[in-house]
């Protein structure tokens, strides 16, 4: 089966649908959406799997700006930088406008990011090809580092990433394949399972949160989808808009994209730069919602790129999406374009497909479904994501221990949110933890313990020297960086 | 604010206490030929970190207002209650229990009692008819 096949085009578009709806209503998130549909993809192999989660990833960002316009709450956390300015142009001019001058954009800013997955993931496979695990351990310590260090607190990010490592450490050692921490319990042999481990935290989580939180209003009256002319308001006239800032399309999808391959950075923090820079030139309400909307989808394609060519997830979703692949069976890096090169091209095709035709043609149509959506009440709606939270981690791998992992992951997930801590950080220390100690101890074990081979390769060496250059300029920027942000987070908190 | 501290003390208190299990049990995992560190490595840096982390977390914030917000309450009848899923599941079958579960969680969001039935009876459709019928997945 390839990605041309029915089934996979079929699971591409209802994944983008998907994707888009759960994007688009605020307080449900792509996170969320990818946790609920796993188990389901897990049943229908590695093809059709990983066209629903790219249909899934690619638009669930976009979409975010669907909430944006109708209710003014932003869907996903990187439509937040706009939010205001695509609102007013909704307001103002048309919904309809709006959301074309969001659907065109992303598009091509995702297009224009996907050129780049292209040519830099190549690059990237062919100097990776000269990795040894010496290599790999520096460029697996470089993605974590850069992990905890992109969070506001480093403790908290230690904690969250160190909680996450050692739950991953459960079950057979890498070393030896001695069984750890299982305590007499044969289904933790093999570890944690991931997928259950991420309904926990994503979707056992949310439904508690919201718990907590009963009493907060969370509904938003919609404007609905009212006006004359939404063809032409949606299509012509957005892409006249775009065509007339075809400038600032280039060099927001360029700046999405690098800040998107960026380890720890993500399409929020792509959206905030190029609407400030826009804001900081005195741009219009639209020109800033452009630039932002432009830049979060080219951050997608861009946190594709460590994550298909080094293993390395970029944000919170890769991470979740490099555990799909390794669940699929499927070991992203130098090996999957060696041995799965068609499958390679197939992914490249499939966002091609979804950014290109899915994201206009299909913004629209999910736009007028989310209106429907959000008159039901986000509590009806979190009552079945528990239901669902239930069968997706028991489904998995027909286990009901599986069950009780989920109420205890669920409370872990819970506490940590309540905290203040990066749940990324959990998921990426179950992705990249294991990996960090079988290329530690696989180093060791060639040199019979002597650290310094960690020095003695050219590259091994430059990556290590790139380590410390992350973590001095990190901290050092850090310094003024996060004193600016750490007031506005306490306030909203 | 004040709440946010008590669930920070909470994670602190947690990573502490299992930062502190790491190192214990971590002491019984065999070392590898010629006394280099096996399997017992890793756990033991990693309950290192949790420990220096979460007795950092706590001192950070030893002398912020901590307050309880009210619905604590819920989020524990609910984790009680996801607890006993493996019994139900093995009582009820899948699609029952998932609508269960979906119309107990709706019921404690505060969803009337149709609403919540529905919203129970949805899902268990839902699931009986993707995840049984389609997926093949036993339950």
């Amino acid at each position: 089966m390839s990605f041309l096949s029915p089934e996979a085009l079929l699971a591409l578009i209802l994944g983008s649908l998907y994707g888009a709806i759960f994007g688009a209503i605020p307080g449900l998130t792509a996170t969320l959406a990818i946790s609920l549909a796993i188990p389901i993809l897990l049943f229908l192999g590695p093809q059709v799997a990983l066209a629903a989660l790219i249909g899934i990833t690619a638009t669930a960002i976009f979409a975010g700006d669907i909430g944006s316009v109708l209710v003014r709450m932003p869907g996903t956390p990187a439509s937040a930088a706009y939010t205001e300015e695509l609102h007013e142009v909704a307001k103002k001019r048309s919904p309809a406008f709006a959301l074309g001058l969001s659907a065109l954009p992303s598009a091509i800013g995702s297009l224009i990011g996907l050129g780049f997955l292209v040519v830099g993931s190549l690059g990237l496979v062919a100097l990776a090809r000269q990795f040894s695990s010496f290599e790999y351990f520096w460029l697996v310590l470089l993605g974590i580092l850069s992990g905890i260090l992109a969070v506001p607190s480093v403790l908290k990010g230690a904690l969250a990433f160190g909680l996450g490592m050692l739950l991953a450490t459960i079950g057979y050692d890498p070393a030896l394949g001695h069984p750890r921490f299982t305590f007499g319990q044969p289904s933790l042999l093999g570890g944690i399972d991931f997928i259950v481990a991420l309904i926990a935290f994503f979707g056992v989580s949310e439904v508690l949160h919201h718990l907590l939180h009963k009493n907060r209003p969370a509904q938003a009256q919609t404007e609905g989808l009212k006006g004359r002319g939404i063809f032409r308001e949606y299509f012509q006239e957005a892409g006249k808009f775009c065509w007339k800032e075809r400038g600032s399309l280039v060099r927001s999808s360029v700046l999405g994209t690098f800040v998107g391959f960026l380890p720890g950075a993500g399409s929020d923090i792509a959206a905030w730069i190029s609407s400030n820079l826009r804001r900081m030139q005195g741009g219009r309400p639209e020109q800033v919602a452009l630039d932002g909307t432009t830049a979060n989808n080219a951050a997608v394609a861009g946190a594709w790129i460590p994550a298909m060519a080094l293993g390395l997830p970029g944000d919170t979703l890769t991470a979740i999406l490099l555990g799909m692949f390794l669940a699929l069976g499927i070991t992203p890096g130098p090996e999957l374009f060696n041995k799965h090169g068609a499958l390679v091209v197939q992914i490249y095709l499939a966002f091609f497909l979804a950014s290109v035709i899915l994201m206009p043609l299909g913004g629209y149509l999910s736009a007028l479904i989310v209106n429907a959506l959000l008159k039901i009440p986000m509590r009806v709606l979190m009552g079945a994501v528990l239901g669902l939270c239930v069968v997706g981690a028991y489904a998995v791998n027909n286990n009901p221990f599986d069950l009780y992992l989920l109420a205890v992951l669920g409370a872990l997930g819970f506490v940590l949110r309540q905290g203040g801590f990066p749940l990324g950080l959990v998921v990426l220390g179950m992705v990249l933890g294991p990996l960090l100690e079988q290329h530690f101890m696989v180093s060791m074990i060639k040199t019979h313990w002597n650290l310094l081979s960690f020095f003695e390769r050219p590259l091994a060496l430059l990556l290590a020297f790139l380590n410390v250059v992350m973590v001095v300029a990190v901290l050092g920027f850090r310094r003024g960086w996060w004193a600016s942000l750490r007031l506005p987070a306490e306030e909203r908190a | 604010m004040g709440t946010m501290q008590v669930w920070e003390r909470t994670a602190a208190l947690l990573a502490v206490v299992l930062g502190v299990l790491a190192l214990l049990l971590s002491r019984g995992l065999p070392q590898m030929e010629g006394g280099y560190p096996g399997p017992a490595l890793f756990p033991s840096i990693l309950g290192t970190v949790l420990l220096l982390s979460g007795l950092g977390l706590w001192w950070q914030g030893r002398r912020a207002p901590a307050r309880l917000q009210g619905g604590e309450g819920r989020v524990l009848l609910a984790l009680l209650g996801l607890a006993l899923a493996p019994w139900l599941l093995g009582r009820l079958g899948l699609s029952p229990t998932a609508g269960l579960y979906a119309a107990a969680g709706a019921l404690l969001l505060g969803v009337r009692p149709r609403g919540a039935l529905l919203t129970g009876g949805g899902v268990a459709l839902l699931v009986y008819l993707i995840f049984q019928r389609f997926l093949g997945v036993q339950g």
